[in-house]
C-alpha cells in the first residue's frame, strides 16, 4: 500500500552527531509531535557527510531548520529550544486545546546520504 | 531590502518615529557614528528581517561566515531561535567550520527585525576540547599504569615467587637425601627476581629525577636500550646554558622516548640518530632513522597512537612536533618545546 505523503515535511540540517544537534532534533520532533500529530516527516542531514550541500552553502549556520512542506519555504536557526519562537518561525499552527499527545514516537526520520562526485 | 550602513537612517528614523524628510540635523552624524561603531566592532552584527534573510552585516560577520561584504546581504540565515545565548556551527566558504555564541532581540521598529551578534568561540571551544580530551587521556594513562603494575607484579614478582617456592620444596626434599647438597638454581632465581624488580622499578621511576638532567636521563636511557636491543642510538647534544623546565624535559624524554620506541619496532633500523639542542627559547629535537618509512597521514588516521600522543604532548608543552616519512624513504621526527 503506497504511504500517505505527510503534510508537513522539515529538513533538519547539523555538523556532526554532537550533543547540540541531538537536543535540536529532540525539541523539533517534541514540537512536531504535539503541534502536528503524526502528519510530518523529518529529515537530517548532516553537514559534514554532505559537503556538496556544504560547499553549495544551501544553509549559513547549524543546526538550522528548514520547513519544505507546506509551501513557502521556512527556516529557523538554534537550538530549537524555545517552542513557541520554533513555531513562529516556521509557521506551524499552535497547539489545539487538548491535543492528544501521540503515544508513539510519531513521523519519519531518514537519514539521507547525497552521491559524491 | 537591502540594508547599507547608510540605510540604517531608515531604521533610525522608524525607532524614532521621525517622519520621512524631516530628519534633524545631528543624524547624518549619529549615522556615521553608529556605522563606524558597527564595522569596528569585533563582534559580528546581523541584521534579520521576520524570515531570518541578512538585511545587514557588518564586516566582522562577514568574516565570520567567509562572505565577501556584498554576498551575505539578501542570504536566509533563519529565524533566530535564541533564548539569552546558544551556540550554532557556521561551516564557511573556505571549507572550515568555525563555532559561534549567537544572541538575538527583536527591535522594537515598526517592521518586525532581528539583531543577532554573533561571538566567534572556536578557539575557546577547541581549548575546552583539548582539555576534556587531556583529562580523559588522563584517566586512561592512570589506569593503563596501574594494569601495567599488576600484570608486571604478577609476571616479574609472583611467577618467580611461586618458582622459588617450588624450588626450596625440591631443595628441602633433596636435602633430606643428601644433606651437603648446594643451593643450585635458587641463587639464579633470586638473581633473576632482584633484576626483575629493578626493572620493574626503573620503568615506574620519573622519567627525569634523582637529580639527573635531561642529557643523563636519555644517555641512561639509550644505554639500557643499546644493551637490551640490536640497536645503536647516535646522540648528539647541543645544550646550551639556557635553564629547562622540568615539565618540558619531561616531555622531551617522552618525545624520545617514544620516537625511539618506534623506530626500534616499525623501522627495521640497526641505527637511530636523536639530536636534542636548546637556544635560549627553545629546545630542538630530532630523531632520524633511515629505515622503512611510512605515510604519516596514514598513521595517525589508522590508529598511530604513538605519534598522536607524541604530538599531543608537544602542544601541552606549548610546542609542536613534525613528522617527516615516506615509504622507503626513512623517518624524522622534529620538535620544537619552548623554554619559557
Amino acid at each position: 500500500m503506497k504511504r500517505q505523503p505527510k503534510t508537513w515535511r522539515f529538513e533538519l540540517y547539523v555538523a556532526g552527531d554532537t550533543p547540540r544537534s541531538r537536543a535540536a532534533l529532540a525539541n523539533l520532533e517534541r514540537i512536531c509531535r504535539a503541534s502536528l500529530g503524526q502528519d510530518y516527516a523529518i529529515e537530517v542531514l548532516d553537514l559534514l557527510k554532505l559537503p556538496e550541500l556544504w560547499r553549495r552553502q544551501q544553509v549559513l549556520a547549524t543546526p538550522t531548520v528548514i520547513r519544505k512542506a507546506p509551501a513557502p519555504e521556512r527556516r529557523v536557526i538554534g537550538d530549537l529550544s524555545v517552542t513557541e519562537q520554533v513555531l513562529k518561525g516556521l509557521d506551524i499552527p499552535r497547539t489545539p486545546e487538548g491535543f492528544p499527545a501521540p503515544e508513539e514516537p510519531a513521523g519519519e526520520r531518514q537519514s539521507r546520504e547525497l552521491r559524491r562526485g | 531590502m537591502n540594508v547599507s550602513p547608510g540605510s540604517c537612517a531608515v531604521a533610525e528614523r522608524r525607532r524614532r518615529r521621525i517622519p520621512s524628510g524631516r530628519l534633524p540635523e545631528a543624524l547624518p552624524a549619529d549615522q556615521e557614528n553608529l556605522h563606524r561603531l558597527l564595522a569596528n566592532l569585533p563582534d559580528g552584527v546581523l541584521l534579520l528581517d521576520r524570515e531570518g534573510r541578512v538585511m545587514y552585516a557588518n564586516p566582522a560577520a562577514e568574516r565570520l561566515f567567509g562572505y565577501s561584504p556584498v554576498t551575505m546581504i539578501g542570504n536566509v540565515l533563519g529565524f533566530p531561535v535564541v533564548e539569552g545565548e546558544t551556540e550554532i556551527e557556521i561551516p564557511r566558504t573556505d571549507g572550515t567550520l568555525r563555532t559561534a555564541e549567537i544572541r538575538a532581540v527583536r527591535l522594537d521598529w515598526e517592521e518586525e527585525l532581528y539583531l543577532a551578534s554573533l561571538r566567534d568561540v572556536s578557539e575557546r571551544k577547541r581549548a575546552e576540547d583539548k582539555v576534556l580530551t587531556l583529562g580523559r587521556q588522563l584517566v586512561e594513562a592512570y589506569e593503563t599504569i596501574h594494569s601495567r603494575v599488576g600484570k608486571e607484579l604478577h609476571d616479574m614478582v609472583g611467577q618467580p615467587l611461586i618458582g622459588l617456592k617450588l624450588a626450596l620444596h625440591r631443595f628441602r626434599e633433596l636435602q633430606e637425601q643428601d644433606p651437603d647438597i648446594g643451593l643450585g638454581e635458587i641463587g639464579t632465581l633470586v638473581d633473576d627476581m632482584i633484576n626483575s624488580i629493578r626493572d620493574l622499578s626503573h620503568t615506574l621511576r620519573p622519567a627525569i629525577g634523582n637529580g639527573y638532567g635531561l642529557k643523563d636521563s636519555l644517555e641512561n636511557h639509550f644505554h639500557r636500550l643499546e644493551s637490551k636491543c640490536d640497536l645503536v642510538i647516535r646522540f648528539r647534544d647541543e645544550f646550551s646554558e639556557a635553564e629547562i623546565p622540568r615539565l618540558t624535559e619531561t616531555v622531551a624524554f617522552r618525545i624520545i622516548q617514544e620516537g625511539v620506541a618506534n623506530a626500534l619496532r616499525y623501522a627495521e633500523v640497526e641505527e637511530v640518530e636523536v639530536a636534542v639542542g636548546t637556544s635560549d627559547e627553545h629546545l630542538s629535537i630530532r630523531i632520524e632513522d633511515h629505515g622503512k618509512g611510512f605515510k604519516p597521514e596514514m598513521s595517525e588516521q589508522h590508529g598511530g597512537v604513538g605519534l598522536k600522543a607524541m604530538r599531543e604532548r608537544a602542544e601541552l608543552a606549548g610546542g609542536s612536533l613534525s613528522v617527516d616519512s615516506a615509504p622507503g624513504k626513512g623517518t624524522r621526527i622534529t620538535a620544537v618545546l619552548p623554554l619559557k
